[in-house]
């Protein structure tokens, strides 16, 4: 898949997953434009992503990469343009039915429900996943707290010991991995992901990185679309990378297209690539 | 006919004291992003300060008008060490507990109303100079009507200069903006915060003399009062002093109008404009978006 | 190690029992059955009422009972979906005038009862929906405020509400033929009433939707994000708290005989915010506690000083600088220290040795 020929610093993750479901085109975007007043934030980006792969966007500062995340996610409503899941048409949806549709995000700064518990967190997102209807004289904890899908997700992220912290008592990178452990509750199909491993030390960046490869790798079909500024990461796991500068797509291609671009070159001069 | 603009002459002039304690809770609500509850309090200090300094008598317009700003400086004070002392401890918790310790802050600054001047409503003579009736030019309007009209407009004028054409102005709108950035920017932020409450508070409280010989003068008035700010500045929209301004006229002429023609509506008229209005668009006639968030 | 056993048999038998059935109440609060509670609150609760003989202090805790629904009713809005509705008084008085009009119906109290709720939570739906068309937390504060101004006005205005002299002769009817005019009867039903809202509200607070409230109180966006429909939720709270503020009016009015108008003004919801504030949100005795101080407080102070809002407002303010969780939040804190101080205390004795002196707080 994408051969690293930059040394990391770290262990190297696993090796990449498997390759995207053959015809399935899983999000699109048409012409998303996202204004503020006179800025345009997002102009013009149309997107496509495969089932399956695993997709970075970079770009520098004020590129537009977190309002293209924020308006695909819902969060923010586009300003023109369309936005397909699976086929259907979610543009008037909102963050929360589409993520009943199937897109799930994290937060460049981990977010959690700070006044529950790591565990009911993960079970609210999980229970909403498995319930469209809650009875209103359900029992929270020995309905949705006590399952297995549940005890297993914290387990895989290093969450278990964690499970009755209260998350307003979490570390940074607890935070981070509990903002992604929600995420995947809902068992997304589109799994978008704001600078997963930006805010934390080296070691814990590329522990994150390591379990965002091994969730995409058990999950078939789960298409993970990531910000990164740290572009050795990038380079050592995305299928794709798609370069944006000032709201539009400037490029999209595997590592060593990205990295012999002349225009990417010119945009991030300086910086060690 | 002639009625019709005497009733409009009077609902404008009914407008003014809306709009000084309306755009004084805008200033502080878009500076500080923190809601006042006590603000309505000051309007009450400041009749009652204007009585203590009268002691009910009529006097001359001059020192009517004197007693006013000085009432007007002497509310801003307490409200200074009130801001100081009791809302700065909420600032860095999550807003419900700032809302709530304005709430607090209302209530006891309305306690010590009465335990500094007892329970027993005041009445404050109208100065020699706004007592009575004038025609002018077939059209009814009250002396005072006139003043509080006046004093609106010069204050909404000053208002205006001060925040669109002063250096002091731009920082209150860079700051009510986005904080953070101004502060980077190298806004001294609290100076400005404090000063803007300051004359948020001294309005008000402006506003509260001019009215006194209006009024009783009673502990009942902070809480009315708080609640004609709170429609005043949710109908013009969170943070905008002129949204205050036309919504206190609408306001104050709607009010005006009901009085004339449809008496039985008018105790409603106001709250059913509000809640209309707002069902239709939340943000006010001139709000920004920013504060319908979250 | 010698082992020093006469200190030991004081911790054995009642203690140690009393000791398991509280670590199985705290160990998983969530699964314990809540109807054993609700009961026993219902039976002291009757019994506590009929012992007293004075009317005055009979009447007084009335009014903390009903309060405390009140004020458990409005939790549900403001501590458990963390918007500060300025506007909750209206679904009380709404609940309270529903019975005053039907007075003359000769319906019975139980009916009444229910449909004092079922107004309450009609206007809360109102209200809920009207109220979160924003998003922001001020706004919403201010809406509710005007909504319920607009109510009181209607209340003040309309003559059919008695104006603010209000109605009066409001009877306590009878329950499944048992008259309420019997101070005992009155009693059990009032405490009935109270103990199966209470245990309403456990079984409400352990429940998902609750759970979800409380994370879209937490972080909206998040909640969003995660499938919660935030709207959704904040209206079912104002349906929530509209329905008991609603039965709590209704009490009111089958107690008191009589409702004014001023049971409609927005200083009313005030002082149902304070009860919940000052008591706690966290907990659900946490507001019942807050409506008992409330209730004292101004029965005590209103003999001695003829201003309760300067300590009201100092209450307040003290609580949220020092312990926003409120009352319940110190209650819980001063638990745990006393438990955890007790249980090392247990552990050393036991072991008969001594680890150097306890840490005093």
């Amino acid at each position: 898949m994408v051969t690293a020929s930059y040394q990391p610093a770290g262990p190297a993750p696993e090796p990449q997953g498997s390759a995207p479901e053959p015809g399935g085109t899983i999000l699109q975007t048409h012409d998303l434009e996202k204004n503020y007043g006179a800025i345009r934030a997002v102009a013009g980006v149309s997107l496509r992503i495969a089932r399956g792969e695993l997709v970075a966007i970079v770009g520098p500062n004020g590129a537009g990469k977190t309002t293209l995340l924020s308006v695909i996610a819902g969060e923010q409503r586009a300003s023109g343009g369309r936005i397909e899941l699976a086929g259907r048409d979610v543009t008037k949806a909102g963050a929360a039915r589409r993520s009943q549709f199937g897109i799930a995000r994290t937060f460049q700064v981990g977010r959690a429900f700070r006044s529950l518990p790591v565990r009911d967190n993960v079970a609210l997102a999980r229970s909403v996943r498995l319930n469209r209807r809650w009875r209103i004289a359900d029992n929270f904890t020995r309905d949705a707290g006590a399952s297995p899908d549940v005890t297993d997700l914290l387990a895989r992220l290093n969450l278990a010991d964690k499970a009755g912290t209260l998350a307003g008592n979490l570390a940074q990178g607890d935070l981070k991995r509990l903002d992604l452990a929600i995420a995947l509750a809902l068992e997304p199909k589109v799994l978008l992901l704001d600078e997963p491993t930006a805010g934390v030390g080296v070691d814990e960046a590329q522990a994150i990185a390591r379990l965002v490869v091994e969730m995409w790798h058990d999950s078939p079909g789960l298409a993970i679309v990531f910000i990164s500024h740290d572009m050795s990461i990038v380079f050592e796991i995305a299928n794709r990378i798609i370069v944006m500068h000032e709201g539009s797509v400037i490029l999209e291609g595997d590592a060593e297209q990205v990295r012999s671009d002349e225009r990417v070159r010119a945009l991030y001069l300086g910086e060690s690539l | 006919m002639n009625h019709f603009i005497s009733t409009l002459v009077a609902g404008f002039a009914e407008a003014m004291p809306f709009f000084l304690v309306g755009s004084g809770l805008a200033l502080t609500l878009g500076v500080m992003d923190i809601l006042n509850f006590a603000h309505g309090v000051y309007f009450m200090i400041g009749a009652y300060v204007l009585h203590a300094l009268l002691g009910g008598a009529a006097v001359n317009l001059v020192f009517f008008l004197l007693a006013c700003v000085g009432a007007g400086l002497a509310t801003a004070v307490i409200g200074a060490v009130s801001e100081r002392t009791v809302l700065r401890l909420t600032y860095r918790k999550e807003p419900l507990i700032g809302i709530l310790a304005t709430y607090g802050l209302f209530l006891l600054l309305q306690g010590l109303v009465i335990v500094v001047w007892g329970a027993a409503p005041f009445s404050q003579n109208q100065s020699f100079a706004t007592r009575g009736i004038v025609t002018i030019a077939g059209v009814n309007v009250a002396r005072s009507d006139i003043l509080n009209a006046g004093v609106g407009l010069v204050v909404g004028a000053a208002l205006y200069v001060l925040i669109r054409h002063s250096p002091f102005g731009t920082k209150v709108r860079a700051v009510a903006e986005d904080r953070e950035m101004a502060s980077a920017l190298g806004v001294a932020t609290e100076r400005v915060s404090m000063a803007a409450f300051f004359i948020g508070t001294s309005l008000a409280a402006l506003a509260g003399g001019l009215l006194a010989p209006q009024v009783s003068i009673d502990q009942t008035l902070g809480a009315s009062w708080v609640l004609y700010a709170f429609i005043v500045v949710v109908v013009g929209g969170l943070g905008s002093i002129g949204g205050s301004f036309v919504a206190a006229v609408i306001l104050g002429e709607t009010d005006s109008i009901c009085v004339s023609y449809l008496p039985s509506v008018e105790p409603y008229i106001l709250y059913i404009v509000v809640v209309v209005l707002l069902l239709v668009r939340p943000r006010g006639l001139m709000g920004s978006l920013r504060h319908a968030e979250g | 190690m010698p082992r020093d056993d006469s200190s030991r048999a004081v911790t054995n038998g009642p203690v140690r029992a009393l000791a398991a059935l509280a670590r199985r109440y705290t160990a998983r609060p969530d699964q314990t059955p809540a109807a054993p509670p609700a009961a026993v609150i219902v039976v002291a609760g009757a019994l506590a009422l009929s012992g007293l003989s004075n009317p005055a202090t009979l009447f007084n805790w009335y009014l903390v009972v009903i309060y405390a629904l009140f004020a458990l009713s409005a939790n549900v809005v403001i501590g458990w979906n963390g918007i500060g509705t300025f506007g909750h008084a209206l679904y009380f008085a709404a609940g309270a005038y529903a019975v005053a009009l039907l007075a003359t119906a000769n319906l019975p109290a139980e009916v009444l009862l229910l449909l004092g709720g079922a107004v309450g939570a009609a206007i809360g739906l109102m209200f809920g929906l009207a109220a979160t068309r924003t998003g922001s937390l001020v706004a919403m504060a201010m809406l509710t405020l005007m909504f319920a101004q607009l109510g009181y006005q209607i209340v003040y205005g309309v003559g059919v509400f008695g104006g603010e002299n209000g109605l009066v002769g409001i009877p306590r009817g009878s329950v499944f033929g048992i008259s309420l005019n019997s101070t005992t009867a009155f009693n059990w039903y009032l405490m009935i009433v109270f103990g199966l809202c209470w245990y309403a509200l456990v079984r409400l607070r352990r429940s998902t939707v609750a759970r979800a409230m409380l994370a879209a109180r937490d972080d909206p966006t998040r909640a969003r994000a995660a499938g919660l429909h935030v709207t959704g939720l904040r209206v079912t709270g104002f349906v929530i708290g509209g329905l008991f503020a609603g039965l709590a009016g209704a009490l009111y009015a089958q107690t008191e005989g009589v409702i004014g108008s001023d049971v409609a003004y927005w200083t009313t919801s005030g002082m149902v915010l304070i009860m919940v504030i000052i008591g706690g949100t966290g907990r659900l005795w946490g507001p019942v506690i807050g409506a008992a101080l409330y209730t004292w407080g101004n029965v005590y102070l209103l003999n001695t000083t003829s201003t309760m809002d300067v300590y009201l407002g100092l209450a307040l303010l003290l609580i949220l600088l020092v312990a926003p969780r409120g009352i319940a939040q110190l209650l819980t804190s001063a638990a745990r220290l006393a438990v955890s101080g007790a249980r090392r205390r247990h552990r050393e004795a036991g072991t008969g040795t001594r680890k150097g002196n306890p840490r005093r707080w």
